[in-house]
């Protein structure tokens, strides 16, 4: 996947600033004629676990991933990849991101350590929902 | 008389891309149904080992969540919105 150094910053940023809950949102972009998936933007979501629970967990309700693909098709964009923050672990998803993930949609999880983010990765649900496979992620201008 | 199910863009690769599914049943549960029964490669992302419509999967009927109305049990006709429609979850915790 390719995303332009924005999306890398922004999602950086909200990790660290919801930090030590768990931030989440989309990334929008293009499908090329390429192949290649190219994210442009961000549009942040709001975590709707309870407060206690959002420091381990994140929660996008349906009715937000609707406006969200209205707000994306208004630019001529696609939702492409979901976003979130572990907040103080490692930035690979964990059971749980296995068992509630949708195919298609990548995955960026980024590493949020006592506040400054760090390791950011990506992920796409294997087909028969076993693993997650890691993507590259690329930064292109 | 077949009534269309949306199909979210995650959920198109296993609809032949189709963007919109036609089916027959009367309620939100039939649909889903007669929906994996077309497209059974679906059925591992709708449904969990235990057969059980996986959480994150919402149907709406003209723009109201069926988890507010009679869930699978809700009643569709003809000319009605539906809509299949992911929420998003995960998180670090497990």
């Amino acid at each position: 996947m390719e995303v332009t150094e924005s999306v890398i910053k922004e999602i950086r940023e909200h990790g660290a600033r919801a930090y030590p809950y768990e931030a989440c949102g989309f990334v929008l972009g293009r499908f090329e004629n390429s192949g290649t998936v190219r994210g442009e933007k961000t549009l942040e979501a709001v975590n709707s676990r309870e407060a206690e629970s959002r420091r381990r967990r994140f929660n996008i309700e349906a009715e937000e991933f609707l406006e969200a693909e209205k707000a994306a098709q208004s630019q001529g964009l696609d939702i492409l990849a979901i976003y979130h923050s572990h907040p103080d672990h490692p930035a690979r998803p964990s059971a749980n991101d296995l068992e509630k993930a949708l195919p298609f949609y990548r995955y960026l999880i980024v590493r949020v350590a006592n506040g400054q983010a760090e390791e950011l990765t990506c992920w796409l649900l294997a087909p028969d929902r076993s693993t997650f496979l890691k993507q590259n992620l690329v930064i292109a201008p | 008389m077949p009534i269309a199910l949306k199909i979210p863009t995650a959920l198109r690769g296993f609809t032949d891309g189709l963007n919109q599914v036609e089916l027959e049943g009367e309620t939100v549960g039939e649909l889903l149904t007669k929906l994996t029964e077309k497209y059974p490669d679906l059925t591992t992302h709708l449904y969990d080992e235990d057969g059980t419509l996986r959480s994150f999967v919402n149907v709406f009927v003209d723009g109201e969540n069926v988890k507010s109305l009679r869930g699978q049990q809700t009643k569709v006709r003809l000319g009605q919105s539906i809509m299949l429609v992911p929420a998003i979850a995960g998180g670090n915790f497990g």
